[in-house]
């Protein structure tokens, strides 16, 4: 009898929630020409939020912008060499989603509405 | 339910950033609402996620501030964990000391975490089903006397569903020591060592 293997599940870690107090910052490098570089730094925290795939719309709830950003000025790498290489299994071929599926933070406060 | 930035003081607190006035006591304010929340919500579980303590000098006896911050909490017999924020530490008393006295408080999940790894309160918790006792054998033995008995195995058979991740973030700089927001490498090295899965369990394609 040929041997059977699952192709509609997989195993994996259970998913992931992350609180720490200060939101994240990440920089980008852009390169607009083949000639020179620009470097863009932009923080990932504040980044343009992700689109309902279903929906169209921005996973954006709740208030913003009642304060300026409050995410770190400096990083070692934590987003790119942590969060993002923590995956739901050792395997890594394509589909290996990552561990870890919200992040959660403090410190930004918000000051009140008139 | 996550809860952040309570800034308590060791007084009733000075309120700010608020359109309600007159306003006194801002800590008492903020835990009535917290009972309020709490109550409408019954999370299983709260998260503190740093600034538990407003520092500034007006927290500088942390172990007064500790013991009131967590009542609307413990109160309802609800389990918590916490995070240090930038404030925490400010007015003295070290993360590592605080880290004890929310240990010794009810229904406390916080852990010092590694002390090979960068700050204070990197630890995780996993949350598990909550299953109730399960059956799992039933076995025949024949004794000497050729009666027959049962032995049955009871067990929980509960399943790793969540892992929740609780990292410091760090302070204010001291020093030449920039630490605010910044993770250095034993932290992220250290959520890819601990995350080994102990038991996983099935994904749907």
């Amino acid at each position: 009898m040929d041997q059977i293997t699952p192709d509609t599940r997989r195993l994996a870690k259970p998913n992931a929630l992350m609180f720490f107090h200060i939101p994240l910052y990440v920089s980008r490098l852009v390169i607009p020409h083949k000639l020179f570089m620009i470097t863009s730094f932009r923080e990932e925290s504040y980044a343009a939020p992700d689109v309902d795939p279903n929906t169209g719309r921005p996973l954006d709830v709740g208030l913003h912008d009642l304060e300026g950003q409050g995410s770190a000025r400096k990083q070692d790498g934590f987003f790119h060499k942590g969060l993002l290489q923590a995956l739901e299994s050792d395997h890594r071929a394509g589909g290996n989603a990552k561990e870890v599926k919200v992040v959660s933070n403090g410190h930004c406060h918000g000051q009140s509405l008139p | 339910m996550q809860i952040a930035d309570l800034h308590f003081s060791v007084s009733s607190g000075v309120c700010r950033d608020t359109p309600l006035a007159p306003c006194t006591g801002s800590d008492n304010l903020t835990s009535t609402l917290l009972s309020r929340m709490l109550d409408a919500e019954q999370p299983d579980l709260v998260v503190f996620s740093g600034d538990q303590l407003n520092g500034q000098g007006t927290a500088w006896d942390a172990r007064s501030v500790l013991a009131k911050f967590a009542r609307s909490v413990t109160e309802r017999g609800i389990p918590w964990a916490a995070v240090f924020g930038n404030h925490d530490d400010e007015d003295g008393d070290t993360r590592e000391s605080q880290i004890k006295y929310m240990q010794g408080l009810p229904y406390s999940l916080v852990q010092a975490g590694p002390k090979d790894i960068h700050g204070v309160g990197n630890y995780l918790l996993k949350v598990m089903s909550a299953d109730s006792l399960v059956v799992l054998n039933l076995m025949a033995v024949s004794s000497q006397w050729f009666a027959v008995g049962l032995i049955v195995f009871f067990h929980r058979s509960k399943t790793h569903l969540l892992t929740l991740y609780f990292l410091d973030s760090g302070s204010y700089s001291k020093g030449f020591l920039n630490w605010f927001g910044l993770f250095v490498p034993t932290e992220y090295d250290w959520i890819h060592q601990v995350s080994a899965p102990a038991s996983p369990h099935w994904h749907d394609v």
